[in-house]
């Protein structure tokens, strides 16, 4: 039930309507059954993972206050593992057998090189992660759990969140479940806005580019030039208008449901260095990683040395995190090494200011530059393999590919472009706050704009198939 | 609240009217385009039903020639051949044209061998969208009522809710459409225009058919078509065949000729294929398996032939007449044998 199809409307009207004819303190009981309802629609099968995940993070929230420290650290760890366990298996298998293989020589021969037949369910990383950080708030005391059974699954289950994040801490979500409010008119009016620009991000621009970026990293070689460049900026703007669209619409069906998800995204493409870059960009996945691994490793307190250590792991975990290749682990290093360098040359420059005068024109490239080397980036996480990176790192700065309106026609391409200049002044209004208050615009202006979003939705959609979310394989 | 519930209520009013208005417009622009093409008849001209049809790919589009097979037959006659059309395309605009209340006589459903590989042919999604709001996926053909909740949901939301869902990038498709209106006369019955700017060559479309293609490309070099028979494929077949029961109409399968077509592939393969057909033929009566790939030597005379696999005008009349016939025969209920291996 993907949120930009006709079922998951039905759905979520059908879920709203029963959730504000019911007395507030019932509400988290809509929200659970519908949480099911929800997940069962992929493959009710997997239900029991989540189950059996929450069952441990339950019963060690419950018993951690009557044990003492060392125990509760005893007790953390093997939570975690047991916690990790499925992910470990279902992600990572095929991954460690493809790999542990070569290193045994002859006698990895009779290893077997696969277990057929894993199918990743789906959110597991997402969900995986929310109940660690349930256990580890638990530990720390950052959170009191007071919870039933019920109410926990509802904490990586609550349905707006559940497939792709935010991945929200469990101080954050379970007060919200005790007593969620009706939404003001205000709020809905607001929820439904967030949930359509969500849409339009997804369905006109993200889905009509992932068309021509397909194309192209089938067969890099063939769309030398041209067709790689438009790729490259296509795919950074694709993954962008996926994945905050996704999380727009989540947010929003949620606030429409009076629960407040945390924001994931702000505007990463204005950023001007890398640092800022990941401030703003999958920022619960990005917090999640400093509270729960960097700060725990020491992050910047051990010195330079162990600080870039600490960065390197992180990121190459991060990109793991993201997908069992190497392509993914080397996108982690890529942007952990490249954070280590933009500490270095800033140093630098905060030593010779001179050579990088601060200014408007200074902001300008940094943003370029940044945009770009995030690009370079993505090529690693987009391509299925080094040797398609590769290829497409070759092709882009080659000639001689294919036509580009062989790939996609010239209307659609218009609307592509279109789409992307649309995206980046919504952004641009939101990062200098030109429209603060959208609500108070005028009536026929604002209505004309959310019939036009409607309509270049129904009448244009980037794909006449209804296309998944780049991050559901995470 | 009530001022709240009042804007609610005039925005999904205004949503709703604004839906209705794009929709007809569509529609209207549809209706009143350029001359029917293809698919189009059975949408746009209800109450007109040729008495035969012709299904399958380009040797169907491009092998006949409708003008004749309507003379000799006396019978109205379309083509519905498309370019690399695959056997789910074909019984996806048969069940089209039934249920818009075409009532054929007789159905030609091309039964080429290859067309027994489930990998052979394309279905085009595109030659439906400007008439099917939800267009089925090839798997489902045979079985038409496992369709999922979200297929029912879609349906249900474009049907009754906001009908220009129904219309996902076909606007432009439809304005052109619109834009060709005066073309309309001109193309009425015979319709003669350039078959591509890349030569010069002249073609005459007339019910479906293109036909008109006049001397030949030089391709006249038969070559391999490697195929295996798939029980999907197989099992479309059947589907057809249960079809011509259920809708009390002729089916002749069709195999029509290439130039050395013998070389096509192998002639195990071929028998595997006509023992498939023949056993269809022969367990209905009103089903004909009708494989002329060497009648009257038509597979030998390169002067029919556009290229190796398609015939040119004259070609297209030599083979019309050599089926009309068996059409007539068949449209009278008559047939003369289950199998007719030529």
């Amino acid at each position: 039930m993907l949120f930009n199809s006709a079922l998951f409307l039905f759905f979520f009207a059908g879920v709203a309507a029963i959730l504000y004819a019911t007395p507030p303190n019932l509400r988290w009981i809509v929200l659970f059954v519908a949480s099911i309802i929800f997940y069962a629609s992929w493959d009710y099968r997997y239900l029991l993972i989540i189950f059996a995940i929450a069952a441990v993070a339950y019963v060690f929230g419950h018993y951690r206050g009557r044990l003492d420290e060392s125990r509760g650290r005893w007790a953390l760890a093997i939570t975690v593992i047991l916690i990790l366990l499925p992910l470990a298996f279902f992600k990572y298998a095929n991954f460690f057998l493809a790999n542990v293989e070569p290193l045994f020589g002859p006698l990895g021969s009779s290893l077997p090189t696969q277990i057929r037949g894993i199918i990743l369910p789906l959110g597991i990383s997402f969900y995986t992660f929310q109940l660690l950080s349930y256990c580890v708030d638990v530990h720390t005391g950052r959170y009191t759990p007071r919870e039933s059974f019920a109410r926990l699954l509802l904490y990586p289950m609550y349905f707006p969140h559940q497939i792709a994040g935010p991945i929200m801490r469990p101080a954050q979500l379970m007060p919200q479940f005790e007593a969620p409010k009706t939404p003001s008119f205000e709020i809905l009016a607001s929820g439904f806005r967030l949930f359509l620009w969500g849409l339009f991000k997804k369905v006109f621009v993200a889905d009509r580019l992932a068309v021509f970026v397909d194309a192209v990293y089938a067969a890099p070689d063939r769309h030398r030039g041209l067709g790689c460049i438009l790729a490259f900026y296509f795919f950074a703007f694709q993954i962008y208008c996926d994945f905050s669209g996704y999380t727009d619409m989540a947010l929003g069906a949620s606030r429409m449901l009076g629960i407040e998800l945390c924001e994931n995204f702000r505007r990463p493409y204005f950023s001007r260095s890398l640092r800022e870059f990941w401030t703003r960009w999958h920022i619960s996945l990005s917090t999640w990683m400093r509270d729960y691994l960097y700060i725990p490793m020491g992050g910047n307190t051990l010195g330079p040395w162990h600080w870039a250590a600490c960065i390197l792991a992180v990121f190459a975990l991060s990109g793991l995190w993201h997908g069992a290749s190497w392509t993914f682990v080397l996108w982690g290093v890529y942007h952990g090494a490249l954070l280590i360098f933009e500490r270095a040359a800033g140093a630098v420059t905060r030593l010779r200011p001179r050579l990088w005068p601060d200014g408007k024109l200074r902001h300008a490239v940094a943003m370029v530059a940044t945009f770009h080397l995030v690009g370079l980036g993505w090529i690693l996480f987009r391509s299925p393999d080094l040797a398609t990176a590769i290829a497409m790192l070759n092709s882009l700065v080659s000639r001689g590919g294919r036509n580009i309106y062989e790939i996609m026609p010239s209307g659609q391409l218009l609307l592509a472009e279109i789409g992307i200049i649309v995206v980046l002044i919504g952004d641009y209004a939101a990062e200098r706050a030109v429209i603060n208050d959208f609500a108070r615009l005028p009536l026929p202006l604002r209505w004309g704009l959310y019939y036009l979003a409607i309509f270049l939705v129904l009448l244009f959609p980037g794909s006449n198939e209804i296309r998944t979310f780049i991050y559901f394989q995470f | 609240m009530r001022k709240h519930i009042a804007h609610m209520v005039l925005f999904v009013g205004l949503l709703l009217g604004f839906d209705r208005l794009i929709y007809t417009a569509a529609i209207y622009m549809r209706d009143h385009g350029r001359h029917p093409q293809g698919i189009d008849i059975i949408y746009q001209d209800e109450s007109w039903s040729p008495e035969i049809v012709f299904l399958g790919d380009s040797r169907t589009k491009r092998n006949f020639d409708m003008l004749a097979v309507e003379s000799l037959t006396g019978l109205s006659a379309y083509d519905f051949g498309y370019d690399n059309a695959s056997a789910e395309e074909a019984l996806l605009i048969l069940e089209q044209f039934l249920s818009h209340k075409g009532s054929p006589r007789v159905v030609v459903f091309e039964a080429d061998p290859p067309m027994l590989d489930k990998a052979y042919g394309a279905f085009h999604r595109e030659d439906f969208r400007t008439h099917l709001a939800v267009v089925p996926e090839p798997e489902d053909l045979l079985r038409p009522h496992a369709s999922t909740m979200q297929q029912r949901a879609s349906a249900f939301a474009v049907t009754w809710l906001l009908k220009s869902a129904s219309l996902p990038n076909r606007i432009p498709d439809l304005l052109e459409y619109w834009q060709q209106r005066n073309d309309a006369e001109l193309a009425a019955k015979v319709q003669i225009d350039p078959c591509g700017p890349e030569n010069s060559m002249r073609c005459r479309s007339y019910n479906g058919a293109v036909n008109f293609m006049h001397g030949s490309n030089g391709n006249m070099t038969a070559r391999t078509l490697p195929f295996s028979a798939t029980a999907e494929r197989k099992a479309l077949y059947e589907y057809v065949v249960e079809l011509s029961k259920k809708n009390k109409f002729s089916l002749i399968l069709l195999q029509s000729p290439r130039l050395s077509g013998g070389e096509a592939y192998s002639a195990e393969l071929k028998a595997d294929a006509d023992s498939f057909f023949c056993g269809l033929a022969q367990s209905q009566r009103n089903v004909l398996y009708a494989s002329v790939i060497h009648a009257g030597g038509i597979d030998r005379d390169a002067s029919l032939y556009w290229d190796w696999e398609h015939f040119n005008d004259l070609g297209a009349t030599k083979i019309s007449q050599l089926i009309a016939p068996l059409i007539v025969a068949m449209a009278n209920g008559s047939r003369p044998e289950p199998c007719m291996l030529q």
